[in-house]
């Protein structure tokens, strides 16, 4: 449909503002004798419009300049989040737990965004990440061989939510909760009785909160009624 | 696509992240950062932005790959949309009001099911290099004939006469575009 005659008036060209001055009154001139131009030049009009949904960053290539600390940051996010969704991801496949959180021993603190709980207090993936400051632990204490996981949830005022996934304690412990300060204060967020079957592996989810700020936080732990500690996490 | 390959192998989940992470970042980490430095106007704003929109890239990768679009757009999108959530909320959160535990801020993460709005974006993926190469030089870095000329070592009313075929190339791109699918 392009004649060269068409070409000449270079309407795509027009839209962009790219001609001179002269070349402009030429096309104008051409337009007003060609239906077929002034319809190119709608189309054209609009597509430039469109043009303008893509901003001019998109044009540029390659990583930030000023080395790669937003890139080891994002990747310590990621790792967080992957560790968190290793041990809470199995929170029902006791096996999972198991392997999981052994996995984990001696890797101590998993620090970042994490993903949300919902309100049954059953931990599980999702996409929404909790506040920003949750802190995540797990350990398994060489002794006894418990297990404990820990996800510490700053709220406004200097408090703190606290959810724990604790398996394999000797049946029959009667188990409490605590989260110690840096100045090593202690407060109980909980307690359990574990039954007289439970199956190692098999782990209890349970939700607590604690008069005490974020970042005081120094450890989380499972206490017998004997005052024995069955495990304990640092924060 | 690289990045499909890449992620479709998901037997090896924590390396293949730190991949499409690091790959995402090689390639458009630029871009991301400097789109999100202009619209908030503070770099460190924009780096938070980036990092939450590679985590969110990270979260939704078959989204992602599968979205119609680039990947580029698929991201300037998020940067935008996550830029846009964080203004309307401080726009209306009450300053003296603290959050209650039983109201925890609502977060969208509308990273899923997002739709590259940059459609033109994707079009222009698929144009020549000539003539991609002419719009953006005369659009988008706004040069003048005379410059775009020198940058790309052409004389002047090549530019014109190819600026005026990229612009009818990529509406024929557009017009051949899949229709976006609703989800």
């Amino acid at each position: 449909m392009t004649a060269p005659e068409h070409d000449k008036a270079l309407v795509g060209a027009y839209v962009l503002g790219v001609l001179t001055p002269e070349e402009n009154t030429a096309t104008e001139t051409h337009l007003e004798s060609c239906p077929e131009c002034r319809r190119e030049l709608e189309d054209l009009r609009l597509l430039h419009e469109e043009l303008g949904e893509v901003p001019p960053e998109a044009f540029l290539d390659g990583p930030p300049e000023g080395g790669d600390l937003l890139l080891q940051r994002t990747l310590r996010e990621v790792r967080g989040i992957t560790s968190r969704q290793r041990v809470w991801g199995g929170s029902l496949a006791a096996a999972g737990l198991v392997a999981v959180v052994a996995l984990s021993v001696g890797a101590g603190v998993f620090v970042g965004n994490q993903s949300a709980t919902g309100n049954g207090g059953v931990a599980a993936p999702t996409a929404s990440p909790l506040p920003s400051g949750t802190k995540h632990a797990a350990n398994v204490d060489p002794v006894t061989g418990a297990h404990l996981a820990a996800t510490v949830i700053p709220a406004s005022n200097g408090w703190v939510k606290l959810q724990v996934q604790a398996s394999d304690i000797a049946p029959g412990q009667r188990c409490k909760l605590f989260v110690t300060s840096k100045a090593g204060k202690q407060e109980q967020f909980g307690g359990w009785l574990v039954g007289p079957n439970a199956t190692p592996g098999k782990s209890i989810t349970l939700d607590g909160t604690a008069l005490m700020s974020i970042n005081d936080v120094a450890s989380v732990s499972v206490v017998n009624d004997q005052g024995q500690t069955l495990v304990n996490t640092p924060v | 696509m690289g990045i499909a390959e890449r992620w479709s192998r998901r037997g090896g989940r924590s390396a293949g992240d730190e991949a499409l992470i690091r790959s995402l970042y090689e390639e458009h980490g630029r871009s991301l950062l400097a789109y999100a430095t202009r619209l908030t106007g503070d770099r460190a704003a924009a780096e938070d932005v980036v990092q939450e929109t590679l985590v969110r890239a990270w979260k939704h990768a078959d989204d992602m790959v599968n979205n119609k679009g680039s990947v580029r757009g698929w991201l300037l999108t998020v940067a935008r949309n996550i830029i846009t959530d964080r203004a309307r909320a401080r726009a209306v959160r009450p300053t003296e009001v603290a959050e209650t535990p039983t109201t925890p801020p609502i977060q969208r993460d509308h990273a899923q099911g997002v739709v590259d709005s940059m459609a033109v974006l994707s079009a222009l993926n698929t144009l020549s290099a000539e003539h991609r190469d002419v719009l953006v030089e005369i659009y988008y870095r706004g040069k003048s004939v005379t410059e775009a000329a020198s940058t790309l070592g052409l004389p002047p009313g090549t530019v014109k006469s190819r600026s005026h075929y990229a612009l009818k190339a990529l509406r024929t791109a557009m017009a051949e575009q899949p229709a976006e699918v609703t989800r």
